[in-house]
This record gives C-alpha cells, structure tokens and sequence, in this order.
C-alpha cells in the first residue's frame, strides 16, 4: 500500500512538472500565437542554475568549477532569473519578426543549450552531470516520505502557476493578447505595442519553465545533458494539442493524458529487451495522436472558452 | 585544405536538403520538420539497396532517390494535404508529429544502432603533393551542380517550371487562371523529396546513418533556410555553401563542437541584421 | 450647414504617379457623404491622407477649421475622427464585448506587472469602460450578441461591430471604407439603416463606396473621383445622370 503511495507520488510530481511546462506553451501559443519549440531549452538552464547556485565542492572526478552552495530557495529564484535574462536576450530579435523565425530559433536555442551542457565542463560537469542535488527541505523530512512531500510541495506550486495563468487570461493583457494573436494588423491599428506583449509573456513562459527546471532536478535528484532532449518540447506540445489550446484547464488535462499514457507503455514493457522497442512505438503512438488530433479535433479535449463581461459596478447614464 | 573540401561536400549536402526545405515553403506556406527525415529515408533506402541487397552504390543511391521522393509524396498526401488551409504553424506542429513516426518506423526496421554502407573508402586523388579529393567526393559535388542546375532550368525555361513558380507566388491566381495546381503540388513534393532523399545518400557517404539524423539535420536545414531567406530557392543554395564552408573551416579556429553554436549564432546575427536573408523572399 | 470636413487641392505623388490631383471637396456636417469612382480613382488615398496614415504632397486638410494636414495618426484619431478599412479588423476568437473593450487605448493592466500589482484600479477601469462598451452595443444593434465571437457575427454585424469599435472613442466624423463589400445584397439594407440611425443621432459618415445602389440610397451628397481628380460632385439623382461619370465607369469596365 505504501509503495503503491509511493508510485502514486512519483506520478504526480513528474505530471506536476510538465503541467507547469504544457501551462507555459500555453501562455506563449495559446494565448499568444508564439511558437516556441525551445521549451526545454529554458527547463535545461534553469535545472543547471539550481544545480551550480546549491552545489557544493566538486568531488572525485568531477571537473566543474563554480559552485554557490546557497540554500534551495536561492537556487529556486536564480533559475528563475537566469531563465529570464536567456529569454529576454533570444526574444529581443526575434519576436520582432515572423513566427517561423520564432520556431526556428528556438529549436535552435535548445539544441544549442543541450550541446553546451554536454561540452562545458568547467560549468556544468560535461556528461558526469550533478548528482546529489539538493532538495528543498530534505533535512527535515527522511526516508522514503520525502516523496510524498515533493508531490504534495510540487502542486502547490503548480496550483499557484495555475493561478497566475488564469489572471493574466482573464486581465486586460490577457484580452490584448489574443486579440494580437487573432489578427496582429489589427492589433497594431489600434495602437497596441504588439512587441512589448509578446516579450513580456515570453518572459513569463520562460521563468516558468526556469522554475520547473529547478523542480525537475528535485524530482530526479540530478541533472545530466541526456534529460533535456527535444522530446520534453514535444511532450508540452502534444499534451496541450490534445487538451486544448488557448486555455489553461486544458493544459492540465492534456498533460495528465499524454504522461498518464506515457506511465502506462512503461508499466507494459516489461523485459529489458523490448524497451527499445516500447521506446520506437511511443515515438510512432504520439506522432499519431497528434496527427489525428490536428485533423479531426484542432481544438482539443477543452475548447478556449470566452470569459464573461466583467460587471457594471452602477447602471450609468454616462456614455 | 581537408576542411575546405569537406565544407564544399557538406554544402552541397545542406544545399540539397534546403532546396527541397524552401521549395515547400514556398508553395505550402508552412516550415515541413518532417523534411530532415526526407535525409533518413534516402540514407536508409540506399544502406538497403546496397548492404542488404548487395547491389552496387550507384543503383542504390538512384533507387533511393526514387523511393525517397515517393515516400514524401505520400507522407505530404496523407499528413499535409488534408490540413491545407489550417494555419501553417499548425501543420509545422503536425509535421514534427510525422517525424516522430517516420523517425520511429525507422528505429523499429532498422534498430538503434548506426550503419554503414558497403562502400570502400576512396583516397583522394593528388595533384603533385596536393591531396585534392577522393573521387567519390569529387562525384558527390559534381552530383549536387549537376541537381543544381537541373532545378535551375526546370524552374526557368520549362512550362512546368514556370507553373510551379507562378504557383509558388500566388495560389488561388495559379489555380484560376487554369494552372493544374494538384499534379504540379504532386511534382514539389517529389521534387522536393527526391533532394532530400540524395542528400540523405550523400550523409550515409561521408559519415554515417542513424535513426536520429534527420533530427540532426533539420536545424541547420532551417538556419541555412534563414540565412537564404525563407522561401528563396537560390538564397537557399548560396546559404547552404556558406554554412557549409563555415562550419566546417571554423573547425580550424575553434574546437569542432562549437559549428553548431556557431551556426545559431550566424542566424541571431542575421536576424538583427537583415531578416530577410540574402535574397528577399521573391 | 458647416463644412466639417474640408480638402483643400490635395495632391498625393507616389513616384511619377498621380494617385490623386488637386483635390478639393467637402464634408457637410451631419451628413452621410460619398465618394465614389472606378477602382485606382485614388479614393482609399484619399482616406488614408485624411486620417494621417500618409502625406500629402500637396495642399490642405482642416477638420472642424483647423488644419490637421500633416499631423500624426493618433492624434487625428483623439480629434474625432475615425475610421474602418476594406479588411476585416475584428479579432474573431474575441466575443464581440472583448472586441469592443480591447480597443481602448493605454489601459491600465496591459502590461504583466501590473495585473498582479494593480487589481483594484484595474477592476475598476474595467466597471467604468464596460459602460462605454453598453452603450456602443446599443448603438449598433448588437446588445443581444454581445458574448457571440465575432467570427459567428453575419457580414452587416461584422462591419457594425467594426463602427462600433470606432464609436467607442466619440468620433464626430466616421470615414468607412467600403461598407458594403463582403455583405450579402440581401442584407445590405439592414446595414444601411443602422448607419442612416447613427447619423440621425449626430454622427457625420464620409463613405467610399463601389455599390452604386448602395450608396445612392444611403447618402445625401456624393464626390466623384476618376484617375485622382474630381470630377463632380452633388446630390445622388444629379449625380447619376451625370454624363461625365457614366463615361468614367463605362470607360474603365471596357
């Protein structure tokens, strides 16, 4: 029973963290109209962040140099910043033009990171990677309960991002946003700073991903070149396909669907000579379902609802 | 003077790729992901006529080419067809859903593992005390002028040629004016492919095949596609040298896993500079 | 009556082109006014000179008395003029009240920090807009369909929510681009009569047209444009017995 707790809990933590990835991807397209493909590119800096802003000397074979050994938090809110500063510098010529340059160069950014990772040493311990990584409160919480808190720790966070997402849907900049989205010379007729917009909720999906990054270091107590691979990208995109553009619920139930079936291939293969195999045919299985989904249900599981008209606070006569 | 010639060969390589890459940008209006996989499935259906079936590098490759551009055809009839008029970042998304597929299908036949074809290596040829190249390599740019220029005067002096171009600028004006816009969609996407596929072959040549490379490639396909100018099919070659060149010489000067930081590093450039690449989208 | 609109010998050259010739018409105060002539006769650019969006090479424009030539967009835009363009300016996953309340311009909350630090205000700004937002719903006829997208609006909607986006500003003068295009012939009258109710209400339409029909029933004066000059103007019956502009359109169509 404990253990099935325990599997309950790994579950959710790792559902937790791509939720916060899917909500992201959410904030950039499905508010925004962004295609941005480098979402892990932004998960990679901010778990590497973390991971050199706590660490601790290096040991044995290790070759990295920096280290910060700050507490979690600290670490926490620099893989946020460090994320940002990434973003604002690749977002400052390109979302000034089209959005394929957008996609392009984000797909590029996140090769590019997942390179560096592997090659830089000196920063980030090549493909040794950091193990040990420091988790937030461990101290006081051993053993094997320590799960439990992570997953329950990681959807308060999630809830809190959720939170944030809905406001900023529901707010005028919301509004603007997908009216930018809809028709951009539009937009930009009616005197709207389309650039500005479309920087700040960039921004914004970064430092998200930033902080998931550090969140999936907890989870996986280490961070190696080898977990930041384009499939975590694609995994955000197919889960907010499937659940629904434009809005945030849909990120939520797109995500616990895509991983949910991701948990259960893994549950079937069970000898080690078919995990290969199970591997190809998940590729196979999610290009599939994205195919099919973009054909037959573009809007996904939860279509974008329109938010009702805020209230009048008096009837008044003044026009 | 290696470097110089293995940046030609990779520029033709790339040049290949890009053609194909911009072409269907310019006809379809949307970034096609799956196209790196185009490379795979020329690399891999030449490693089959060749190592499996034994037959010489030539027919292989030929074959290849054939059974590459039919393949894209048909991915671009079953995947890409049905979604025309959906927003193009829509079927970018759809395209790297069949890149998953293609790339998967090929890791269940063909396994994990990289190969190589039955093809000795060639030395190069020397002039005196000069090792130009080896004549597999001299084929290989010969081959590339050779699609070059083949696509140059079929787009410029023949009636299919112009058609597709007509097609390319304007869509709906093509069709009405009673240009046979489903056969010559048909011809992009073969054509397109098959350039792919003979990049592919060239790849399997110089280095070697695995599941993933049509992921290594398409990046640089889609930064050589910037640099030319989205869409434009003569930038696209010229781009395609250039990067080639670059990455390969800036081995010289700087450590070799760099090329594709360099390379990302040439588009932000780009993109600050000129946007539209060295030709305008025409 | 006033000249509330008056273009006094305006010239636009694009190169060696002559997109419009010494120019001069005027705009009667309370009045549905047309422009009409053959496609190219210059009378998008005229629009376009008049709200600022391009210059003139020549001449003058004054709105109210006062000259507006040469002054930026926006700020003939805060004098009380507005206008629509021939393509679509709605947001079609928008419902027609957020189409409405987007236009609105430097509104507090549109920049990411301050929807988490400006609740109240930002509540508050909306309440109070959301009035403007009623009455223009009002305006327009659209009331019922306010929580419709605008892309489920029928054409005469669409282009009524376009005016009623303008409306949100109080303009005094509306320039509307060719009203009528995209609307089904059938309900081109609906059309009309809200725009003929707005003008009894005070408003003053500048219209260009290419629906004859459209436009002889709606207006009460019309100019005529042909190769960038004018070449008459007057009542809709003068105007349409008038052998200069039944050559110009005949000529143009052979």
């Amino acid at each position: 029973m404990y253990n099935i707790l325990l599997f309950l809990a790994g579950v959710i933590s790792l559902i937790g963290i791509y939720t916060l990835l899917t909500l992201a991807v959410n904030l950039h397209y499905g508010y925004a109209g962004l295609l941005s493909f480098g979402i892990v590119g932004f998960v990679a800096v901010g778990a590497y962040t973390y991971a050199i802003v706590t660490r601790g000397a290096p040991v044995g074979e290790d070759v990295y140099h920096f280290y910060f050994n700050q507490p979690w938090w600290v670490g926490f809110l620099a893989a946020g910043m460090v994320t940002t500063i990434f973003a604002f510098i690749i977002g400052l010529p390109t979302l000034r033009v089209q959005g394929d340059y957008l996609l392009i160069v984000t797909f590029a950014f996140a090769e590019v990171i997942q390179d560096l990772l592997s090659n830089e040493g000196y920063l980030t311990n090549g493909t040794r990677g950091f193990i040990n990584i420091h988790q937030p409160f461990r101290e006081l919480i051993p053993g094997r309960n320590y799960q439990l808190f992570l997953a329950g720790f990681i959807v308060v966070i999630v809830v809190i991002v959720f939170l944030i997402a809905q406001r900023v849907g529901t707010a005028p900049f919301g509004r603007t946003l997908r009216a930018m989205r809809d028709n951009e010379p539009a937009a930009l007729s009616i005197g709207k700073n389309v650039y500005r917009f479309k920087m700040e909720i960039f921004l914004l999906g970064a430092a998200i991903c930033g902080f998931a990054g550090a969140m999936y270091t907890w989870y996986m107590t280490l961070a190696l070149p080898s977990l930041f691979g384009m499939s975590v990208s694609f995994a955000a995109w197919i889960a907010i396909i499937v659940g629904g553009q434009g809005n945030n619920k849909g990120a939520i139930v797109g995500t616990i669907v895509l991983l949910g079936a991701q948990q259960a291939l893994k549950f079937i293969s069970t000898s080690p000579e078919l995990t290969p195999m199970v591997s190809s045919f998940e590729l196979i299985l999610e290009g599939l379902v994205l195919i099919v989904i973009l054909r037959f249900w573009p809007s996904g599981l939860i279509p974008e609802k329109s938010p009702r008209p805020p209230k009048l606070a008096k009837i008044t006569e003044e026009a | 003077m290696q470097f110089a010639v293995y940046g030609l060969i990779m520029g033709c390589i790339l040049l290949l790729a890009t053609v194909g890459f911009s072409m269907i940008r310019r006809v379809e209006g949307f970034l096609n992901i799956a196209h790196g996989q185009m490379l795979a499935v020329g690399g891999y259906s030449c490693y089959v006529f060749n190592s499996l079936l034994g037959w010489n590098i030539i027919s292989s490759a030929l074959a290849a080419v054939l059974v590459t551009s039919v393949i894209g055809y048909l991915v671009a009839y079953v995947v890409f067809f049905p979604l025309k008029g959906k927003p193009p970042l829509l079927i970018a998304i759809a395209s790297t859903g069949a890149s998953y597929i293609i790339q998967g299908l090929i890791e269940v036949i063909f396994g994990p593992f990289v190969k190589q074809y039955k093809f000795p290596p060639m030395r190069a040829i020397k002039i005196g005390d000069f090792s130009l190249a080896a004549p597999d390599q001299i084929a290989m740019v010969v081959a590339a002028g050779f699609a070059a220029l083949f696509l140059h005067f079929l787009l410029t002096r023949t009636e299919t040629g112009k058609a597709i171009r007509a097609m390319a600028s304007n869509f709906n004006l093509a069709r009405i004016r009673g240009i046979n816009t489903p056969r010559l969609r048909i011809y992009v996407w073969l054509i397109a492919s098959a350039l792919g596929g003979l990049a592919g072959v060239m790849i399997g040549l110089i280095s070697r095949l695995a599941p993933y490379m049509g992921w290594e490639y398409i990046m640089l396909i889609m930064i050589v596609a910037i640099l030319g100018g989205l869409g434009s099919i003569y930038g696209a070659m010229v781009a395609a040298l250039i990067i080639g060149l670059i990455t390969q010489m800036s081995v010289l000067v700087i450590p070799p896993q760099y090329s594709q930081v360099i390379a990302f590093a040439i588009i932000i450039v780009v993109l600050l500079v000129r946007p539209q690449g060295i030709f305008k989208e025409a | 009556m006033n000249a509330m609109l008056q273009v006094e010998g305006v010239s636009k050259h694009f190169g060696g082109l002559k997109a419009l010739d010494d120019c001069t018409l005027n705009v009667e105060q309370g009045s549905i006014t047309a422009l009409i002539g053959p496609n190219g006769s210059g009378k998008t650019t005229l629009f376009n000179l008049i709200t600022g969006f391009l210059k003139a090479t020549k001449g003058r424009v004054l709105f109210e008395g006062r000259e507006i030539t040469g002054l930026p967009e926006h700020r003939i835009a805060n004098l009380g003029i507005a206008r629509t363009f021939q393509v679509s300016s709605l947001f079609p996953k928008l419902t027609v009240w957020e189409n409405l309340l987007v236009a609105y311009p430097d509104q507090e909350g549109e920049s990411l920090w301050s929807v988490f630090t400006r609740y109240g205000s930002i509540r508050a700004q909306e309440e109070q807009q959301m009035a403007r937002v009623y009455r223009s719903l009002e305006r327009i006829g659209l009331t019922q369909k306010m929580e419709e997208r605008a892309a489920n609006l029928s054409a005469p909607e669409a282009r009524m929510l376009e005016i009623g986006r303008q409306l949100m500003f109080s303009p005094r003068l509306v320039l509307l681009d060719e009203p009528s295009s995209g609307v089904n012939p059938a309900m081109l009258d609906r059309l009309a009569d809200r725009i003929i109710e707005l003008n009894k209400e005070g408003l003053t339409f500048f219209i260009i047209g290419h629906n004859l029909s459209f436009i002889m029933k709606l207006s009460h004066y019309i100019h005529v444009l042909h190769y960038g000059k004018l070449i008459t103007s007057g009542p809709p019956k003068t105007v349409a017995q008038d052998e200069r502009v039944i050559e110009a359109y005949l000529g143009v169509h052979r």
